[in-house]
């Protein structure tokens, strides 16, 4: 009897009370996909490729980021320009192996590769998550992401 | 009874794919009408060769594939192995990156801690706890986004010290959420600790004897639920843990109640222990520690180190030449596996559905069986 | 054991190592395995010292010690790791990056340079230097300030480090002039005379030594990062000299090839066409499937189709008309399997002698155990050549035929103070480091050499007893008629004469052109006269250099056919029989096929339409075969004309061996799988011994005792006997008067390398190559286009003026498949002779 009266009498309203006061308080959901999370401006989401202020794009294909990832997600091509200049003629991500683990981003030396905050990247075929370079360009968001606090220990000639 | 009929023992196959088997473990259980007389997990629905795939990485390369392993608490996962090879190499890290490291496992503690709140009430049949205790677990997941950039595989703490230094609005971030954390926590206990359901699918079900738990080799929260004062973080001191004041509780039952107890026990040990490093962090000097490069090769030998995880001892054996930039032997224990191993033991005699009460209150997840 | 008294005792970094005197104490170290970092030592160049990274700390010296220029001292106390050292290499270092730019993202040595390694492993990550860098601007609008030195080099001076290495190595070790530093301070610069190009044929070591991105190469340049690579061990597969390579290769593709030191013989030189021959392989239109002639057009098929036609018509003609009226050719360039499984299928299933793989030959010999045979199997090392005292070089432009021959030659004559005499119709680069060089006229060579037996002779200079009896043997018999004949003054045929009998050690190489003379056995016997007459064979080696990589090994693996007693005895051995007709060498297959007597012919890998030193003759030969079957590589002319082609595949596709000019056998390593559906040349034979029902090998591992058998060298001394010589002028046609020579490119050898890009772009069409003074008798530039005609054909050819060549011969060369130059030669000319017009309008 006394069970009884500690259960149903005292522990379940109890929990019941619990439950009942969030009726009056404000919903922590959201309405998704009215509705969206804000990012935190380290997110590492879908990449993107950066470029200099004139439009010229900043990946020389050093293979630096292809040899950091740890998932073998990136496969590049170097070949040159009219100009002389080292260029990535291939630069793709396989995005299904991709691990998103951001050392591409950290291995950059020439801060060319960034990893976006864009998640929203389902697709109903394989072949679309060969991630190509012109993809990868053109996904570069108007606002920039603030460059890594790296600072840069070496000085650049050019 | 004529002499001609007889009953019969029969096989039930539990999962692979049953929602109260956290991922994809299976059971074969051989029932005697409804009490189950053997039971036999089958396991290697979620191998994915780990340890291997390190093995063919470099070290630096198998933080974020530590990541994977057990990805409830990345953090710690990250953690047992970088102290693995600073062991290994010798490899000194700065106090203010230990700091972080700290703040950072036992945070992911709680929020892993909060998984297998909601989920335990979830199998049992009750749906409301499950939202209380994500809606914390997401707070806790903010601060890790803000700090390392991603929600679950944070690839943060690395050989040598973080990845990254928090940001500034970690700080009274955390707090808020700190000061909030213990009145959560009531609020959870109100929904379940006294819950007359609650209390008679748990009492006195899946009782495991201090003896028994020794012998399987069970740690961490389950072992504590046993009566055995037993936390890697006390008993064989990693990282900066020795200059913190927190409690280990201990209860003596057992059962799937008393591991319940421990767990809701250790999220308030773990949110005092994030307020003391976070009064301690060093303000003076920033540094998150060097990071070991891509041709980093400790010298030859071998080395084992083990944390305390969420769900018990987590540890890491490695084998370096000495000559290459790859381990030449990575292992892997995690908790889950010995808890899983005494799983067979513990269901004997009980009913079906207790199956999944003991099963959740072991708290096992499947990455960390299979690897 | 050599002498203690010469050897010195030292202790570095603790550890007690006793030297000879004179070693430096970097080799010391290395002698015990203690790292000490280099840039500008390399171990085959003089010490410079001019990069200081070496230093070392010497107790009771003053300073920090550059270890590559000190010698070892007794008792000296080495420390190699020192605080002190370490503090001064990583202020080196920093001196080093104060100009040097930090793009190593884009520069192709990133991952294998040592600047970049030293760099890391001291961590030299900040520098004092706040100035801006400075840049060695070539071009004010492109961002990099990369020049081309060369036709495959890039120089980009701002990673130069000064090491000067390449200068160096240009200069001592290859005698070009091409390379030089100009200006001072940190404005120098390495780079070219003006107007120049680094074109030599070794100019793609100065790249391999270049310890950082100073200079590249044109064609690892942007492709792949040096750590996607496997490596692979190879063999030069082109000349005789059988340098080891290392291929560079990632998948299906293989992107560089550069040396693997073997000291004994290419000391970690290699010629640029085994370093960009690779790219052959690699060419676009390789044969991918068998091909069958169906009407007009060979159409593709299978391999089944391919073989099946082949197993039938070859079984067709064995049962009808026999086994000798098949034919068969492979090239020397082949491996050693398939040399030996193409002489196991002819022997053994056709029961025919008719194998040859001596494409390029005129007027083989007809009987086996000839003197030039004799000859050509004498020991011969390439190492040895400098323990020579005088070298002897005997109708041989070893620049163009063994390039690395040529460089020990040239270390003897340079580093060793060995003196060398070059008898040629031709002068050569070679030459130009000669005691005498002796232009001879052309053809003539035998008898300047019995001008110089005489001179022997008569100076009673010999040991040899039947010196008088020999001189009677010779005709001209006189030093005055010799002299005559061979345009070589008296004096100078007697102080050679004199040198030769004053040294110890004597080394006589002769080459290629001796090789494919009609006068192969008469320029042999002078050989052996003079070698016996100054005891070369007792004092020393001679070398009758083969041509082709495997040409030594097709001559111990019997691809002839007529063998020595011996050889047969092996055959027997091994095969337990032995064909008892006589075969035909290709000489005579081509006659006979004129005849109708030879109704088919199987060829591997060789190009005979135009290898074949006549043109016309091979063409009749050719046409007039029932059943022609072919496998090569990629289409050619003589594939044009087979009833069936089969794609074949190159040395880098399969494992095997080369046995090089000092019958050393190398073997090598697949690097990518076959192209296409092709096959190696062993297999393609054993498939079609498969439809003869009796397969050569189960397994490649049944082959290999019987080739080590085979290429067991003869224990058994070859005995020498003097021989009569005789120098018969050759008739000539008045009308035709200026002789013809025709050789391998300098940058080329055989048929394919034109598809090599590279090689392409240091020559890429056929010239004639005339001297100063024909072209302005004939008042032609370079570039001016001259109709060269023979009895019994007719080319145009662009002229190319050069100084390696006489006034009264021209050279041609026979690499490039749209100028076939074969067709001005004639089978049983000695000398071809053409003349030349200048076709108007150029």
């Amino acid at each position: 009897m006394f069970d009884f009266v500690k259960t149903v009498l005292i522990a379940l309203p109890k929990g019941f009370y619990t439950t009942f006061k969030h009726l009056f308080k404000k919903p922590v959901t959201l309405q998704y996909p009215k509705e969206k999370m804000p990012m935190a401006p380290r997110y590492r989401g879908l990449h993107y490729l950066e470029k200099y202020e004139d439009g010229s794009e900043r990946c020389v294909c050093c293979g630096l980021c292809a040899s950091a990832c740890p998932a073998d997600a990136i496969y590049m091509e170097p070949a040159e320009n009219e100009k002389g200049e080292r260029y990535s003629e291939v630069y793709e991500i396989n995005l299904l192996r991709c691990i998103y683990c951001g050392f591409c981003e950290e291995a950059c030396p020439e801060e060319a590769i960034f990893l976006g905050h864009e998640y929203e990247f389902s697709n109903d075929s394989r072949d679309a998550f060969i991630y190509t370079k012109g993809q990868m360009l053109a996904n570069r968001p108007t606002k920039e992401k603030p460059f890594k606090k790296i600072i840069r220990k070496v000085r650049r000639i050019f | 009874m004529t002499e001609g009929l007889r009953t019969e023992e029969f096989q039930v196959n539990m999962g692979p794919h049953h929602p109260s088997t956290h991922g994809v473990c299976r059971f074969i259980l051989t029932m005697d009408g409804e009490v189950i007389v053997r039971a036999e997990p089958v396991i290697g629905y979620l191998h994915r060769s780990l340890e291997k795939i390190c093995e063919n990485r470099t070290y630096a390369q198998c933080i974020p594939v530590m990541d994977r392993f057990e990805y409830c608490t990345s953090m710690c996962c990250n953690e047992v192995f970088a102290l693995a090879v600073e062991k290994l190499a010798g490899i000194e890290v700065p106090e203010y990156a230990e700091y972080l490291r700290v703040i950072m496992m036992e945070l992911n503690r709680i929020a892993s801690h909060m998984i297998w709140y909601g989920t335990t009430a979830l199998d049992l049949g009750a749906i409301t706890p499950f939202l209380y205790s994500f809606r914390e677990r997401e707070d806790i997941l903010d601060m890790f986004e803000m700090t390392c950039g991603q929600r679950l595989t944070y690839n943060y703490i690395r050989i040598g010290g973080v990845s990254k230094d928090i940001p500034p609005e970690f700080i009274p971030k955390c707090k808020e959420f700190l000061a909030t954390i213990d009145h959560k926590i009531d609020d959870y206990e109100r929904m379940l600790t006294e819950n007359p359901i609650f209390m008679v699918r748990n009492k006195g079900v899946g009782t495991l004897s201090p003896e028994m738990a020794i012998a399987y080799g069970v740690s961490g929260p389950s072992l504590r639920a046993s009566g055995i004062k037993y936390d890697l973080r006390r008993d064989d001191p990693y990282s900066i843990y020795n200059r913190f004041k927190f409690d280990i509780p201990v209860c003596h039952n057992g059962d799937c109640y008393d591991r319940y107890i421990i767990r809701i026990k250790e999220m308030r040990e773990s949110a005092k222990i994030v307020r003391q490093a976070l009064e301690q962090l060093p303000n003076a000097e920033v540094n998150t520690g060097k990071m070991v490069k891509a041709n980093f090769k400790p010298a030859k030998g071998e080395v084992y180190s083990r944390i305390e995880n969420s769900r018990g001892e987590m540890g890491v054996y490695i084998q370096s030449t000495g000559d290459t930039k790859k381990p030449l032997r990575v292992k892997m224990r995690g908790g889950s596996y010995n808890q899983l191993q005494v799983m067979p033991e513990l269901v004997k005699g009980v009913k079906i559905a207790d199956v999944v009460a003991i099963m959740a209150s072991l708290d096992i997840i499947m990455p960390e069986v299979d690897r | 054991m050599s002498d203690d008294s010469n050897n010195i005792n030292l202790t570095i970094d603790g550890q007690q190592v006793s030297v000879p005197r004179g070693t430096t104490v970097l080799e010391a170290a290395r002698s015990i395995r203690i790292d000490i970092p280099t840039f500008c030592w390399h171990p085959k160049l003089k010490p410079a010292g001019s990069c200081r990274i070496c230093y070392v700390e010497i107790e009771k010296a003053r300073t920090l010690m550059v270890s590559c220029a000190t010698d070892v001292a007794p008792d000296m106390v080495v420390h190699t790791a020192s605080e002190k050292v370490l503090q001064g290499r990583k202020a080196v270092l920093e001196f080093m990056l104060m100009n040097h730019p930090l793009d190593c993202p884009t520069c192709d040595k990133g991952g294998e340079c040592d600047l970049q390694n030293l760099t890391f492993k001291h961590g030299v990550d900040d520098s004092r230097f706040d100035f801006k860098k400075y840049r060695h601007i070539r071009d004010k609008n492109s961002t990099f300030d990369d020049l081309r030195i060369g036709s495959e080099i890039i120089r980009n001076q701002n990673r130069c480090i000064l090491c000067y290495k390449c200068v160096r190595a240009n200069k001592d070790i290859f005698g070009e002039q091409d390379l030089g530093a100009y200006q001072r301070g940190n404005i120098t610069e390495i780079n070219t005379p003006p107007g120049e190009q680094v074109d030599s044929l070794y100019s793609g070591n100065l790249v391999e030594i270049c310890p950082v991105g100073a200079l590249t190469n044109t064609d690892w340049r942007y492709k792949i990062r040096v750590w996607n690579t496997q490596t692979v061990d190879s063999v030069c597969s082109y000349c005789a000299d059988g340098c080891n390579l290392t291929l560079w290769k990632d998948k299906q593709k293989i992107y560089r090839a550069t040396s693997r030191r073997n000291d004994n013989i290419d000391e970690g030189w290699i010629c640029d066409v085994g370093r960009y021959g690779y790219q052959v392989p690699m060419a676009e239109d390789r044969l991918t499937t068998p091909l069958i002639k169906k009407g007009d057009s060979q159409v593709p098929a299978t391999w089944e189709e391919a073989l099946g036609l082949i197993s039938e018509k070859f079984k067709k003609i064995k049962d009808e008309r026999g086994g000798v009226c098949i034919g068969g050719l492979i090239s020397p360039n082949l491996d050693s399997l398939s040399l030996h499984t193409f002489s196991k299928f002819f022997r053994m299933v056709l029961n025919s002698n008719n194998v040859d793989f001596r494409a390029g030959y005129k007027m083989l010999p007809e009987k086996a155990d000839d003197l030039y045979s004799k000859l050509t199997s004498l020991p011969f090392k390439i190492s040895d050549i400098e323990k020579s005292d005088l070298i002897l070089v005997l109708d041989s432009d070893l620049t163009k035929e063994h390039p690395i021959v040529n460089l020990r030659v040239r270390k003897a004559v340079t580093q060793k103070n060995a003196s060398l005499f070059a008898l040629n119709p031709i002068t050569t680069q070679t030459g130009g480091i000669a005691t005498d060089e002796m232009v001879y006229n052309i053809g003539t060579l035998h008898a300047l050499l019995n001008g110089l037996c005489i001179s022997l002779i008569d100076q009673n200079l010999t040991q040899y007893e039947n010196a008088r009896d020999l001189k009677n043997k010779l005709s001209p018999n006189t030093i005055e008629e010799a002299s005559r004949i061979s345009g070589i003054d008296v004096a100078r045929i007697n102080s050679l004469a004199k040198a030769i009998t004053e040294v110890k050690n004597i080394s006589l190489i002769a080459g290629e052109l001796l090789t494919s003379s009609i006068n192969r056995e008469q320029l042999s016997g002078a050989i052996i006269n003079l070698c016996l007459l100054a005891g070369i064979f007792d004092k020393g080696q001679v070398g009758v250099l083969s041509q082709a990589a495997n040409s030594k090994g097709a001559e111990k693996l019997a691809v002839m056919p007529h063998l020595s007693e011996r050889s047969i005895l092996k055959i027997k051995q091994i095969w337990d029989k032995y064909p008892d007709n006589d075969g035909l060498a290709l000489d005579q297959m081509i006659r006979s096929s004129i005849k109708e007597e030879l109704d088919s012919m199987f060829i591997i890998g060789s190009n005979l339409m135009l290898e074949y030193p006549d043109g016309a003759v091979v063409k009749e030969g050719l046409e007039k075969l029932d059943f022609l079957v072919v496998a090569d590589i990629c289409e050619t002319e003589t594939t044009q004309i087979a009833d069936v082609v089969l794609p074949l595949s190159t040395w880098v596709e399969y494992d095997s061996s080369f046995v090089n000019l000092e019958s050393v056998e190398q073997k090598f390593k697949a690097a990518i799988k076959p192209v296409g559906f092709s096959l190696p040349a062993y297999q393609i034979i054993n498939k079609i011994a498969q439809g003869f029902k009796t397969p050569l090998f189960e397994t490649i591992d049944e082959l290999i005792p019987e080739i080590k058998t085979l290429l067991q060298p003869d224990d058994s001394q070859n005995s020498f006997e003097n021989c009569a010589i005789e120098y018969i002028e050759e008739k000539q046609n008045p009308e035709f008067e200026i002789p013809l020579l025709i050789t391998n490119e300098l940058h080329h050898f055989g048929y394919f390398t034109e598809k090599s890009n590279s090689l392409s772009n240091f020559c890429s069409e056929a010239f004639l190559e005339i001297s100063p003074g024909l072209a302005e008798k004939l008042d032609v530039k370079n570039g001016s286009i001259i109709r060269v005609e023979s009895e019994v054909g007719k080319i145009n050819l662009p002229v190319k003026i050069s100084e390696y060549i006489d006034n009264d011969v021209v050279r041609a060369y026979r690499n490039f498949s749209a100028s076939p130059v074969n067709i001005l030669q004639m089978r049983k000319r000695n000398i071809d002779r053409v003349k030349l017009t200048v076709v108007e309008g150029t």
